[in-house]
């Protein structure tokens, strides 16, 4: 198993504000990682400084065996889509396709017609005259059609329909089967693409509080509904990552291996115990209520 | 090379736009020029010359900045290296000069060959840059033409890093450099001097030789400063 992307340490301050603390981690090869955390979490910062746009304040990111920051030879095969990306002006469509042909490596063109026409994005207007949607789509198939060895989506379904996100999952689950590809998606609608997801990578506050394949997760965070004490006595010996009170019932989210044994504990205390999904899981981890 | 060539398509792919301006404009200028003078007619004494040619490397400024400021964040998220961008650019830049110096020049021995477009008019054969070496007037506007885009490329990599405020700090600062200078000239009573050190320079070296040395230090402080741009 390579690492095809090492960051170790890094931190990112803007004067007093700290984007970054301490954030380290590696990305397994051809897998699909979804970078999740709230906005303002430092996602879209951690990934810029992945592809040497931004300049970390300290630590190291390894990219394909160097640093990013303006190796030509590693960032050739990187391909990052990002909600905020900038075109010229006096770009169409037909533009951005010819330059992403002429500096994509791996890029397949057909295939990038193929899908503007299924996402309906007409090629030959401005970039600028784009609906957010359709800006977005054409994100997605640079994105997709660039067959980038590290492909990076920042949020790229702003603006998308509901047909349209579901044209980029099924798109990229396919074409990441036929070409194989290291995958980060950011994104906030975790639920949509919870299935694709292979390794959860959770940033909250600039800080990595997560870094767990996705498959452990799904059956590891449970919730527990019940009276509080029977709650507590189920609770006992766990992690308890958050605990709201609905009437005279308690509802706690618990982290930790559930298994026939812990089932039957449950049954006899009276506690209903509901597997949670990422989306659940994620805003049970990060959110923070004031009392 | 190859991916230095791709990143200047970055700058050519949507040429109708940013090129035919240059030429547009300064085509604009000098019609309007000529039916100016076609309308004065006789009463004018000797050549009189126009300023019109300034059109052409005011808009490449333009051109020139903008190229940075439009096209750098798009290319820095096409994956595209600093480095490999501002080489692209600058040789996109260099092309266009020369390109843009040899139709000048013809149209100088054009003008020269038609008495002033048969009405005594000189717009690209101005006194002060009227050399008689073809090669040499080539230069002459190109290297005007370098200046200006690489103060254009300059400026726009300011705006890149520290946006307007950035720019308008910039002109605060060569403003007061410049009247710095003439300060010291007028206290040392030098302002004679300095007229005699320009009026004794040939041409060439006003047009080509100096410019130069100027454009490689936009050039190079450009550079310097766009390797620590961030999106």
């Amino acid at each position: 198993m390579t690492a095809v992307v090492t960051v170790d340490g890094v931190s990112k301050r803007y004067g007093d504000v700290v984007a970054l603390e301490d954030v380290s981690f590696s990305l397994r090869e051809n897998a699909i990682h979804g970078l999740l955390g709230r906005n303002g979490a430092g996602k879209t910062t951690l990934m810029q400084i992945l592809t040497g746009q931004t300049l970390a304040s300290a630590g190291r990111v390894d990219l394909f065996g160097g640093s990013p920051y303006e190796n030509e030879a590693a960032l050739s095969h990187v391909s990052f889509i990002k909600e905020s990306q900038a075109y010229p002006n006096a770009f169409r469509v037909g533009h951005v396709l010819r330059t992403a042909a002429d500096l994509f490596p791996h890029w397949d063109g057909d295939y990038a017609r193929r899908l503007l026409g299924d996402l309906s994005v007409p090629t030959n207007r401005y970039v600028r005259k784009l609906s957010r949607g359709m800006k977005s789509a054409l994100g997605v198939t640079i994105g997709l059609a660039s067959r980038a060895p590290l492909t990076i989506f920042d949020e790229p379904y702003l603006g998308l329909d509901a047909v349209a996100r579901q044209i980029f999952y099924d798109r990229l689950l396919a074409d990441y089967a036929a070409h194989p590809r290291t995958v980060i998606l950011s994104m906030h609608l975790i639920d949509e693409v919870g299935d694709l997801i292979e390794r959860v990578l959770l940033l909250d506050g600039g800080h990595l509080v997560l870094d767990e394949d996705a498959d452990v997760l799904r059956g590891q965070v449970v919730a527990a509904t019940g009276p509080e004490k029977a709650v507590d006595a189920f609770a006992a010996g766990r992690t308890e990552l958050h605990r709201e009170r609905l009437g005279d019932l308690v509802r706690a989210t618990i982290r930790g291996s559930f298994g026939g044994r812990e089932r039957s504990l449950a049954e006899a205390l009276g506690v209903a115990v509901d597997p949670l999904s990422l989306q659940q899981f994620m805003v049970s981890m990060t959110g923070r209520v004031s009392q | 090379m190859s991916r230095v060539l791709a990143a200047a398509r970055l700058h050519t792919v949507a040429w109708p736009l940013t090129l035919s301006w240059p030429w547009g404009i300064m085509a604009s200028s000098f019609l309007l020029n000529l039916a100016i003078f076609g309308a004065i007619g006789d009463r004018m004494e000797g050549d009189a010359k126009t300023g019109g040619l300034l059109s052409l490397y005011i808009t490449m400024a333009i051109v020139a900045g903008s190229s940075v400021t439009q096209v750098f964040p798009y290319a820095l998220g096409m994956s595209v290296t600093r480095r490999t961008f501002y080489a692209a650019t600058a040789l996109v830049m260099t092309a266009l000069s020369i390109a843009f110096a040899v139709p000048l020049y013809l149209l100088k021995l054009l003008e020269q060959a038609t008495g002033g477009w048969g009405l005594s008019m000189r717009f690209f054969a101005v006194d002060l840059i009227d050399v008689h070496n073809g090669l040499l007037q080539v230069l002459v506007y190109a290297v005007p033409l370098l200046f200006v885009c690489f103060f254009g490329m300059f400026s726009g990599v300011v705006f890149a890093r520290w946006g307007i405020n950035g720019v308008f700090a910039m002109t605060v600062a060569g403003l007061l450099g410049l009247g710095l200078v003439a300060l010291v000239i007028t206290w040392s009573g030098a302002w004679r001097t300095a007229g005699h050190w320009f009026a004794d320079q040939p041409p060439a070296a006003l047009f080509a030789g100096w410019p130069m040395l100027l454009v490689l230090a936009l050039a190079g402080g450009g550079y310097a400063l766009l390797r620590r741009a961030q999106a």
